[in-house]
């Protein structure tokens, strides 16, 4: 009777998961994304098609598939695919004449520099590749830079916070084509000034982490230099459920304006919370969470004066390419935001500067890259950051500003923000 | 302001005290830490998401069954692994920590590593000596206390649960007055992973659900028994008042960081000065 008990009890709980599976919508999950079979040189990162068809070129991707970073990681690594398939759809990478084929390696490099630094050992030692995209940790980006820079394996991360320990001056092989939360402020922040000349008084609502000190010491001296004054500095811990207390504390402030850096799930609580609370000013976020994700969190009747450095990809505003990505990402995996989107032009732009190059030679193809204008999902970019980073190595790209009004939302403008 | 900041804390001490009295009683009766209790309380968030916002069912619906279904799997998990680890820590540490694993992985699996929200039950704010408490927040401290007050009165008032006080006090003696202490182990594995699923159910209507979720429930519920007390269910109650006032009053006064500092200091100085906690056994 008693085992008869357990065997009901697990065929339930069986059964209870598959209804989860079947209402949830299952997402498998893949790990190489391979096109055109083709016979592999060992020991190589090029491999020789048949007769007739295009060589393949292997890149590696670094993604965390694992751990509380996969909400980030998983999408990341799906457009990275879809970019991929794009770029092979219209005859893949042309080196000198030569056509190249992608074919992505994924590997999980988890939450740690440690399972970083293996998951880029094995691309570089054991699959010989000589670009990786990918990587989303700062503190994973400056660790695997001890294998990839003297392999002079070329690096595109995927995003970064800012600091000089993801790109310097002694990372030649180490690029990034995304913006920053500290290049994201000072544009918000002129915004606000042009669109609430009156809100004078900011509170920052950071991240509690190193990253979020720094940027918090860069924004306030922002705030000063803009005529606005920064009531007070709020850190907060990245593993908050209930920011009652917090929006309390914003409050007894009484700031005209809040700048906040968070996730999208925090930055739907905090928006929901703050509306709950009485708290009526614009809010800002310096990262760019998709603004879909933070209206459905802190639900459309409390998302009201949010703004976002992100687009909202149903705008008219957004360019025929991005609108074309965004299809094939709903196509293939049946749901898209900006989280899935932004990752593209890091291998889009590798592929550029291979092409630019016209050759494989990856100190050639850095050395493109550093001076070379290309094409990118919101637009066209060109380099920068050899003052901030001391290395010409960070893409100056558009961004939209992004006004979530309720059960509405505006995609305000684009704007280029200036990286020196 | 300071009402606000009152309720603010009562509202993170209804969930607190659900998750610590869960983590307590299975302390007491079964006899190990439960690792993964912060991952019961994440899929009972994840089980109320699923008849709520994809089967359409009633919110409140949702939760029951979710307390339900979670109670069930900590049954079968208590029978099928955790009752060979009785007496084991290190054993039991291991093997709850691997399910910490299993279910993350599971549930990310499952139900895709985006973010979820489950709409809310009842809409609005309503205003208290100045105060504004979100319906959300009322449900959430009114079904902690009806949980609180129907476990006490389950406990004080049952033959069941004067025999899970008896083991959680002396499980010798308690044997050999012929308790069934398997029977009680799956109970209080029943109860305590049906209480993190209210909680988890609770604060998913209010904020968002991610695989990941229950690092801070346990962190918070750990927290909580070590300061009321372990294995003491008066103690979680304590303790996650405390804890949740704290949070509520220091948090707005000073900041987030200090406020969890206090909690963590004050832990340390019961461990220091009375490490049975305030309300617990020697």
């Amino acid at each position: 009777m008693k085992r008869l008990t357990v065997i009901v009890l697990v065929l339930s709980m069986i059964v209870a998961l598959g209804l989860f599976a079947a209402a949830c919508g299952s997402e498998g999950e893949t790990t190489t994304s391979q096109q055109g079979a083709t016979t592999t040189e060992q020991g190589s990162a090029t491999t020789t098609a048949p007769a007739g068809g295009a060589k393949v070129l292997k890149i590696g991707v670094t993604a965390p598939l694992t751990g509380p970073s996969s909400s980030a990681g998983i999408p990341h690594m799906r457009m990275t695919e879809i970019c991929a398939d794009w770029i092979n759809e219209n005859g893949g990478i042309d080196v000198n004449g030569e056509k190249y084929t992608i074919e992505l390696i994924i590997e999980d490099e988890g939450e740690t520099p440690d399972s970083g630094v293996t998951a880029a050992t094995k691309l570089i030692e054991q699959d010989k590749v000589s670009f990786i995209v990918g990587t989303i940790s700062p503190q994973i980006a400056a660790a695997v830079a001890s294998v990839s820079e003297p392999a002079k394996v070329i690096r595109c991360l995927w995003h970064g916070e800012g600091t000089n320990v993801e790109l310097n001056a002694d990372l030649p092989y180490t690029f990034r084509v995304s913006i920053c939360p500290h290049d994201f402020a000072m544009e918000l922040l002129k915004y606000h000034v042009e669109a609430y000349p009156e809100a004078k008084n900011i509170t920052l609502l950071f991240i509690d982490n190193s990253a979020g000190v720094i940027l918090a010491e860069q924004v306030q001296e922002m705030i000063t230099s803009l005529g606005l004054t920064n009531v007070e500095t709020i850190m907060y811990p990245v593993d908050t459920q209930d920011f009652s207390p917090i929006i309390s504390n914003v409050m007894r402030g009484k700031p005209d304006a809040v700048v906040c850096t968070a996730l999208p799930h925090l930055m739907g609580g905090i928006l929901k919370t703050a509306r709950q609370k009485g708290y009526e000013g614009p809010i800002y976020n310096l990262s760019p969470t998709s603004p879909d994700t933070v209206q459905k969190i802190a639900s459309p009747d409390l998302s009201t004066e949010c703004i976002v450095p992100a687009p909202d990809l149903t705008s008219p505003k957004v360019p025929d390419l991005m609108k074309e990505m965004v299809q094939k990402a709903l196509d293939k995996h049946g749901e898209v935001s900006w989280d899935y989107i932004r990752p593209f032009n890091s291998l889009w732009v590798l592929a550029q500067a291979i092409e630019a190059a016209k050759t494989l030679d990856t100190t050639e193809v850095a050395k493109a890259w550093e001076n070379m204008s290309f094409k990118v999902l919101e637009g066209e970019g060109t380099m920068g950051g050899l003052e901030t980073y001391g290395i010409n190595h960070q893409a100056v790209i558009p961004f939209a500003i992004t006004k979530i009004s309720g059960p509405t939302m505006e995609l305000i403008k684009w704007v280029t923000p200036s990286i020196p | 302001m300071y009402v606000q900041d009152l309720l603010n804390g009562l509202t993170s001490a209804g969930i607190y005290i659900l998750i610590a009295l869960g983590l307590t009683l299975i302390l007491g009766i079964v006899g190990i830490v439960q690792m993964a209790h912060g991952e019961m309380y994440m899929v009972g968030a994840y089980v109320v998401y699923l008849f709520s916002m994809s089967m359409g069912l009633p919110y409140f619906a949702a939760l029951v069954i979710s307390i339900i279904l979670v109670g069930c799997l900590g049954i079968v998990v208590e029978r099928l692994f955790l009752r060979r680890f009785r007496g084991d820590v290190e054993g039991a540490i291991i093997c709850t920590t691997a399910f910490i694993l299993v279910l993350q992985t599971a549930v990310k699996g499952i139900a895709g590593p985006s973010y979820k929200d489950i709409a809310s039950p009842v809409e609005g704010v309503v205003e208290v000596f100045g105060a504004r408490l979100s319906w959300e927040e009322i449900v959430i401290i009114l079904v902690s206390a009806v949980l609180v007050v129907a476990l006490l009165v389950s406990i004080k008032w049952t033959k069941p649960g004067q025999a899970m006080m008896a083991i959680s006090e002396d499980l010798v003696g308690a044997t050999l007055q012929g308790i069934n202490v398997d029977r009680l182990s799956s109970i209080a594995m029943f109860i305590g992973c049906g209480l993190a699923a209210a909680a988890g159910g609770l604060i998913g209507a209010t904020f968002s659900l991610e695989p990941f979720m229950g690092g801070f429930a346990l962190t918070q519920g750990i927290t909580v028994i070590i300061l009321g007390g372990l294995g003491s269910v008066p103690g979680a109650i304590i303790g996650g008042l405390i804890l949740g006032l704290i949070d509520g009053l220091l948090t707005p006064q000073v900041s987030p960081t200090i406020a969890s500092i206090v909690g963590l200091v004050i832990v340390i100085l019961i461990l220091l000065f009375r490490p049975k906690g305030l309300l617990g056994y020697e």
